[in-house]
């Protein structure tokens, strides 16, 4: 980056936080001015900045469904790019994927169990249901990791994850095949999607988006230290347990947010870190922030696509993710060298 | 809603007397012997030693054949039989359940089952009623599948398309080949005669435009009257139907954004998907002339026999005869 050259390090990552921050800014009024139901951007603004007096079928595509869902999106994004960040941070594996400590396959199973069980089909009560199961499937998880020699160490939590996650899989499938319900509202929610959620789901994620952004927050210090190393950061000072116990914590809330508001949304918490590393460098001061702005751009801007390419209906986010994300992200694999975490 | 209570009070009552009245010469007619012939909606001749007196198949084909005193043995469909509300009025007892979501079907209780004929049906893929020949018949998970409950008795398929007057005939014939009574059907379709000529009256005196629909988080989807057999025939009938405007054969797909656009006086909402209350939560489709009206009626898809569109085409009418022209 010739840039660099010129520029001090000191002010280049501020520089490249704030040219983020442009580029989410940009993600949001996109959102904003496009989508299924075609309005002039006249019309958006006049919406927009002439409330009272709108027409009643502007107002309610404006105020009722883009802005909630733009909010949505910027929540998801948030969450989603900053858990995927944490998640390769502790793990120290560049593949490593914010559902992999089983938080998505038990946020499934809550969800058909409170359909199935509960007969529960709001949107708000699902979304209670989607975080209660994933922070159960995330404790179990760090459970079955406890009992081994290092506890809390990634590796064995990845694959406690794995296993956690084919065992709730499994039951999902149980249930939603033998129950028309259940199956309903599982298909439903398993595409990622940020169309047709209610405001209230927002609402609900919130306190833990809030919570787990926090916790990434004071994680952060920690986590340049266990990059290099368990020995390294012990050595460090760090009480690598501890550590582990917030970012682990933080990946959970993060992760069952974003999922319980839209659903499991592939690709972002993979794709995102590996965007911000090569612009702000491996410390988390910096990449925690980018991850953050960076996964707003791409939810809602995958989100905009898929709501241009549908004619009057949509394509959801999570197939634009899953059709993008692939190609994508093996172009930045075969770009950077991932070994260099 | 009062007015509904007594409509529907009044089809459980006309279905009890049917299928108790019909009891005896069913019975009777079940243990005639002799060879056994159908050619279904595909061209395909199904023969056999005896008239078959075990049949299996398709929820929306088997509650048909049932309101003609043809109890089948076991069914199969993408609702258990508790909750699919077109089984309402039939007793249940004695069949057995064999798969409650699309495509699931248990294979071994079919088999225990031991049916003669598995009844089945299809849909077209287009408004000229193209039959996708590769493609498994509705209900089957895929061809493999098919192919093996073909194995335990040969399946008789029913065409859903076109106008649902021929449809019903069809449910007819088919029943009245498994031994239906020549009275029953002459009962039930006295009833559906009636029905029609009150729903025929009620439509031409009714300014009120319906819109049949679906719905869930993706968007809303309204029913194209002229590619559903049952709508196309209260269409036929005089009963004026929003026509949406995206392409697509059967469903016409708005978005949430878009779901302002959805225009006509009186919801038919379909039992699956979104309920009212939710979609009254969506800000967009609360704009709409129909929403506002409070207008919403179950869309329950009845079987296409005259029995069960005698009640629905009763119901239709009352629900009708309460609506307001709106938009």
């Amino acid at each position: 980056m010739p840039a660099s050259l010129i520029i001090p390090a000191s002010l280049r990552r501020p520089g490249i936080i704030g040219a983020l921050t442009l580029l989410a800014m940009l993600a949001v009024l996109a959102s904003l001015a496009f989508g299924s139901s075609r309005l002039s951007a006249g019309q958006v603004w006049d919406t927009l900045f002439h409330s009272g007096s709108a027409p009643e079928d502007l107002h309610a595509i404006i105020f009722g469904v883009r802005i909630p869902r733009t909010i949505l999106g910027v929540i998801v994004g948030v969450c989603l790019g900053v858990a995927g960040t944490l998640m390769q941070g502790h793990t120290r594996n560049p593949l490593a994927d914010p559902g992999i400590f089983g938080v998505s396959a038990g946020a499934g199973l809550a969800v058909v169990i409170g359909v199935f069980v509960f007969g529960v089909t709001g949107n708000a009560f699902t979304v209670v249901f989607a975080v209660v199961g994933a922070l159960i499937a995330s404790v179990a998880v760090f459970g079955i990791t406890a009992a081994g020699s290092e506890p809390a160490s990634p590796v064995p939590m990845a694959l406690a994850g794995a296993a956690v996650s084919a065992l709730l899989d499994a039951l999902t499938s149980f249930i939603v095949l033998a129950d028309r319900d259940a199956l309903e509202a599982y298909r439903l929610w398993v595409v990622g999607s940020l169309s047709g959620r209610p405001t209230g789901v927002a609402v609900a994620v919130l306190p833990f988006a809030a919570a787990g952004l926090l916790l990434a927050v004071l994680n952060t210090r920690a986590l340049d230290n266990l990059s290099l190393g368990t020995e390294m950061a012990r050595g460090l000072g760090e009480n690598v347990l501890v550590a582990r116990v917030v970012g682990l914590a933080a990946i959970t809330l993060l992760t069952a947010a974003a999922t319980a508001a839209a659903g499991p949304v592939g690709f972002v918490g993979l794709v995102v870190p590996h965007l911000a590393r090569p612009l702000v460098g491996a410390g988390h001061r910096w990449l925690l922030p980018a991850s953050a702005l960076l996964g707003i751009s791409l939810v809602l801007g995958a989100d905009v696509v898929g709501r241009m390419i549908g004619g009057t209906g949509e394509v959801q986010v999570g197939i634009v993710l899953a059709v993008l994300g692939g190609p994508f992200f093996v172009a930045v694999a075969r770009r950077r060298s991932l070994a260099a975490l | 809603m009062r007015i509904l209570v007594a409509a529907v009070a009044a089809t459980a009552l006309l279905l009890t007397g049917c299928s108790s009245g019909s009891s005896t010469p069913d019975a009777a007619a079940a243990t005639s012997d002799g060879p056994w012939s159908f050619t279904d909606d595909l061209g395909k001749t199904v023969t056999l030693d005896h008239r078959p007196a075990r049949v299996a198949g398709l929820s929306e084909v088997v509650v048909s054949l049932a309101k003609y005193g043809i109890k089948p043995v076991a069914a199969f469909g993408y609702a258990s039989i508790k909750t699919d509300p077109r089984f309402e009025g039939v007793d249940t007892t004695g069949i057995t359940e064999v798969g409650a979501t699309y495509g699931e079907i248990d294979v071994e209780k079919l088999t225990e089952a031991a049916p003669d004929i598995i009844v089945a049906d299809v849909y077209p893929t287009d408004t000229k009623g193209t039959i996708d020949p590769t493609q498994p018949d509705y209900g089957f998970k895929d061809v493999a599948q098919q192919t093996q409950i073909a194995k335990i008795a040969p399946i008789v398929t029913l065409k859903m398309g076109g106008d649902g007057a021929d449809v019903i005939k069809r449910t007819t014939e088919l029943a009245t080949s498994l031994g239906a009574s020549a009275e029953t059907v002459a009962t039930a379709e006295k009833a559906y005669t009636a029905a029609k000529t009150d729903l025929q009256t009620t439509a031409a005196a009714s300014q009120v435009e319906v819109v049949a629909l679906y719905a869930d988080a993706d968007g809303v989807s309204v029913a194209k009257a002229q590619d559903d057999p049952a709508l196309r025939l209260y269409s036929d009938l005089g009963v004026k139907f929003f026509a949406p405007t995206p392409e697509g054969f059967y469903w016409g797909t708005y978005s949430w954004e878009n779901a302002g656009k959805i225009g006509g006086d009186m919801v038919l909402l379909n039992s699956s998907g979104y309920q009212q209350a939710e979609l009254l939560k969506q800000p967009t489709f609360a704009t709409t002339a129909a929403a506002k009206s409070g207008q919403f009626h179950p869309w329950s898809s009845p079987g296409l026999d005259y029995v069960s569109q005698a009640a629905y085409m009763t119901q239709l009418s009352g629900f009708l005869k309460e609506s307001k022209p709106v938009s």
